[in-house]
């Protein structure tokens, strides 16, 4: 089998069967894992922060961190959600690094302009703009409660956080989030 | 919260479009991890290496600490009484490790790192 052929046999294989391969040390099996999940990725991280560029660099640093402990992943089927869990972890560790976690409260000359990365739906662009209002703790937890669907109990386990934290952070970030999208609407 | 409330904004989430696929950044990701893998071997190199100096190093420095008498196996032998020579003689290579502890320390001094390389190899 060429490349080629090899390439269009991981493309229609199952996630749990490439994420096998790629623990077994098949590099073009780990390059289709790196083809399929990027864009949702990207997507979640260039959400919790303001800087499309942080964001992919990030990203990419949690799929070396995945090549890395992937031979220890349990259970392949579960390899989605693993990842997400080494994304949001560097993503904490960027934070921590950079204290943004202690912040009250968003300065208001530090909201930047909301990222190019929606082409047009006004929704979504309303939606990006009024996230990075939100603190950063709070745009975490209310990201992985309504755009990853994850349970407060999920996001407690993902962050580290108390369950009762992880809990007021939805809740105030969803009440905030709500008022600033009904703002934008008005 | 209401659930009708949550349920705004799991439509507002939903709505969003992903960030588009970026083959750009599949290749920065694999010419990353080339370079991580790279770094790796050459780490286990470098153990391996280590290893193999720490050992002969170690060899080297406990060679003169030997009793010269003791350090062949034959002249070993010859300073153990007749009966004692007889019963080593029929333990065979279990019997002279046995009347030369520092044979069985120089073999462990040169098994145990090669044995460190194998291991170090196979897992590169």
């Amino acid at each position: 089998m060429n490349r080629a052929q090899a390439r269009t046999a991981l493309s229609s294989a199952a996630e749990a069967v490439v994420v096998q391969l790629a623990a077994g040390g098949d590099d073009e099996a780990f390059t289709e894992l790196v083809r399929r999940r990027q864009a949702w990725l990207r997507a979640l991280l260039r959400r919790l922060g303001r800087d499309a560029a942080l964001a992919d660099d990030i990203a990419q640093q949690a799929f070396i961190a995945a090549w890395q402990k992937l031979p220890q992943l349990q259970s392949p089927a579960a390899f989605a959600g693993w990842l997400r869990s080494l994304a949001v972890n560097l993503w904490l560790q960027h934070l921590r690094k950079r204290r943004e976690l202690l912040l009250a409260d968003m300065p208001e000359g530090s909201v930047a302009a909301p990222m190019a990365v929606v082409t047009d739906p006004s929704v979504s662009l309303d939606l990006d703009r009024v996230l990075v209002l939100l603190k950063p703790a709070e745009r975490l937890c209310v990201v992985l409660c309504h755009a990853e669907g994850m349970s407060h109990a999920e996001i407690a386990t993902s962050t580290g956080w108390p369950l009762g934290t992880v809990k007021s952070h939805v809740t105030r970030g969803s009440t905030r989030l709500r008022e600033l999208l009904g703002e934008e609407h008005r | 919260m209401s659930e009708a409330s949550d349920d705004t904004l799991r439509r507002a989430f939903a709505q969003a479009p992903l960030v588009a696929a970026d083959e750009t950044f599949v290749a920065s990701v694999a010419v990353q991890v080339g370079v991580h893998r790279k770094r790796r071997r050459a780490l286990h190199v470098a153990r391996t290496l280590a290893l193999v100096v720490a050992g002969l190093g170690l060899a080297a420095w406990l060679a003169p600490l030997a009793p010269p008498v003791q350090r062949l196996p034959g002249a070993g032998m010859a300073l153990l009484d007749v009966p004692d020579r007889v019963a080593i003689a029929a333990q065979g290579s279990a019997g002279i490790l046995q009347a030369d502890p520092w044979l069985l320390l120089s073999i462990a001094v040169v098994v145990v790192p090669l044995a460190g390389v194998a291991w170090l190899l196979r897992r590169s």
